[in-house]
């Protein structure tokens, strides 16, 4: 089926809008991503024909809504190449993320962790408040240029024996994508267990969590037209049932006594309370409908509209591009010496959506040496003209603030 | 909205703002930060006069801004030299969007508000006196997690999403 972007947008409500009287160019899909009615359908239909308490009681519509929660689970399994088993479902990447932290510090006898300068904060600051509690000290491996991870640097500070490795798969500001397989490898040769930060990576491209030969891997529906609320911890199964859980509750348990409980078997241990199945609806129906559309198909629209978002800023003149994003189709930038809250202000008075800031990222801005940048950011259901009207943006504010 | 928002005054002010640098012999400065666009402001402030009747006889301010917040510098500066600082302690939100001309909403009230932020930061430091009620919710509209950080003791812009 051939890819046409014009189609695709119509299964997109919210494209329809215009914002401040323009048609609304939503170029922030790095922060989150719009949903198809097919999403929105999906769980809707859950809500209306079938809701009940997964995994609790006898009735039958629990029963069916435990089969769709489950068919959910499988349906994400196979996206990233796992077993249904392997995959908790969370309340986000950052919820992921922070188990992960949790499990390793539990797990390992090394009092020292591995992290990097381009990570999110959501995988540095659960790594300070675990190394806290656990009496660990965190290292940082270096970005080197064009926005990788400087794999020697890491191969160095490995040679320290920490008990855990974590780094983002791709940078949300620089887009650039690190080569995860090899890292992971790196840390199973070190004897680390390996976390990676999946958030931007899993929207763009095919990941095989099993060839990649890592032990967690973290992302999010709502970075990949699913709903918010919703997150995936893929943890490989050597490891899954052999963890503790962090957080108890009813339906991770096997028996409880008033001296203590044992657990259910994964993934159910790690899934305590009450959980989303319609958000699992919704990733479910996110995943088909990007399968259907085809993640090189994606893959190669998104690193198409990268190409002429650079052009046009290029034509548009004195912009400087932060990395290389052009499989996540990121482009971070600033313009000369305007400040970029002052560009994604222009740009949003013409409804073209960006984001301005630090990104969550102030190590990395730190070692870019900037306080702040634009980001542009591409998915499914952009087209270059609005590529080209951020460009005419970014002149506009030139004009009216040099 | 655009047009509005980056009005003529507004415009002077950021491409040639007034009392800009460091000064070498300041009684005191204040610095804030906005930890969600990276704006970041130093107010520094030489005080004349007797306890109990300063006055505001130096300022000037430096940092990395955006438009609106450069702007709100520059026009704070020019408004408090020269004045006791009683009536300094007196300027509010209110004056401050009255000086701009703008009402902005949610994120760019932030810009507009950082720059009173540090300039009561550091007259207070001389005054030695705290923050009132009233103020600290002012303040917290320009940057809320600032105060928190400074409530944890922690350094400007180490928290923040």
């Amino acid at each position: 089926m051939a890819f046409d972007v014009e189609k695709i947008r119509e299964d997109f409500p919210i494209l329809a809008r215009k914002v401040n009287g323009k048609p609304l160019a939503y170029l922030d899909n790095a922060a989150t991503t719009q949903k198809p009615a097919a999403v929105l359908d999906a769980m809707r239909d859950y809500y209306e024909n079938s809701n009940a308490n997964a995994h609790r009681g006898g009735n039958s519509l629990a029963e069916e809504a435990t089969g769709i929660y489950e068919r959910a689970r499988e349906r994400v399994a196979r996206f990233v190449g796992a077993s249904p088993s392997e995959i908790v479902f969370t309340r986000n990447a950052t919820e992921a993320l922070n188990l992960s932290a949790r499990f390793c510090v539990n797990r390992m006898d090394a009092k020292r962790i591995l992290l990097t300068e381009m990570e999110h904060h959501s995988n540095i600051v659960n790594w300070q408040l675990a190394a806290k509690s656990a009496g660990a000290t965190i290292g940082y491996a270096r970005m080197g240029s064009g926005g990788l991870l400087c794999s020697e640097d890491v191969e160095k500070k490995l040679l320290k024996r920490p008990g855990a490795f974590s780094f983002t798969h791709a940078s949300n500001v620089l887009g650039a994508v690190n080569d995860a397989a090899l890292l992971c490898r790196l840390a199973r040769k070190a004897g680390a267990l390996s976390v990676v930060d999946g958030a931007q990576s899993v929207p763009h491209m095919k990941v095989d969590v099993h060839s990649m030969g890592c032990d967690f891997f973290a992302f999010s529906a709502h970075k990949m037209l699913g709903p918010a609320g919703l997150g995936v911890l893929y943890i490989r199964k050597e490891l899954v049932d052999s963890l503790e859980p962090v957080f108890g509750g009813g339906g991770a348990v096997g028996s409880v006594a008033l001296s203590g409980a044992s657990f259910a078997r994964a993934p159910y241990r790690f899934e305590p309370g009450t959980q989303d199945v319609a958000g699992a609806v919704g990733l479910a129906a996110a995943i088909d409908y990007l399968e259907n559309a085809g993640m090189g198909a994606i893959g190669k629209h998104v690193a198409g509209l990268h190409g002429a978002c650079i052009a046009g800023l290029k034509e548009a003149g004195g912009v400087h591009v932060y990395g290389d994003g052009k499989k996540t189709g990121i482009v971070s930038f600033n313009v000369g010496r305007l400040h970029a809250h002052d560009v994604a202000q222009f740009a949003s008075d013409d409804a073209v959506m960006l984001r301005a800031g630090h990104h969550c990222c102030q190590p990395l801005m730190a070692a870019l040496g900037a306080s702040a940048t634009a980001r542009a950011s591409f998915y499914i259901y952009n087209t270059e003209e609005e590529a080209q009207r951020l460009a005419a943006s970014v002149k506009r504010a030139k004009k009216v603030l040099s | 909205m655009n047009e509005d928002m980056y009005r003529e005054n507004i415009l002077d002010h950021y491409k040639k703002p007034h009392h800009r640098g460091k000064m070498a012999n300041a009684s005191c400065s204040g610095h804030a930060i906005n930890p969600f666009c990276g704006d970041d402001i130093t107010f520094y402030l030489k005080m004349a006069g007797k306890k109990g009747a300063e006055r505001v006889e130096g300022v000037s301010f430096d940092g990395h801004a955006c438009a609106i917040c450069t702007a709100s510098a520059s026009m704070l500066a020019d408004e408090v030299r020269g004045k006791m600082a009683g009536q300094a302690r007196a300027i509010g939100k209110e004056r401050v969007l009255g000086m701009l001309g703008i009402s902005p909403g949610p994120t760019r009230l932030k810009c507009a508000l950082l720059p009173l932020k540090a300039f009561k930061l550091a007259l207070y430091s001389h005054l030695g006196k705290e923050i009132d009620g009233k103020e600290r919710s002012e303040m917290d509209e320009a940057d809320e997690n600032g105060m928190e950080n400074a409530r944890h003791g922690l350094a400007d812009g180490e928290a923040g999403k």
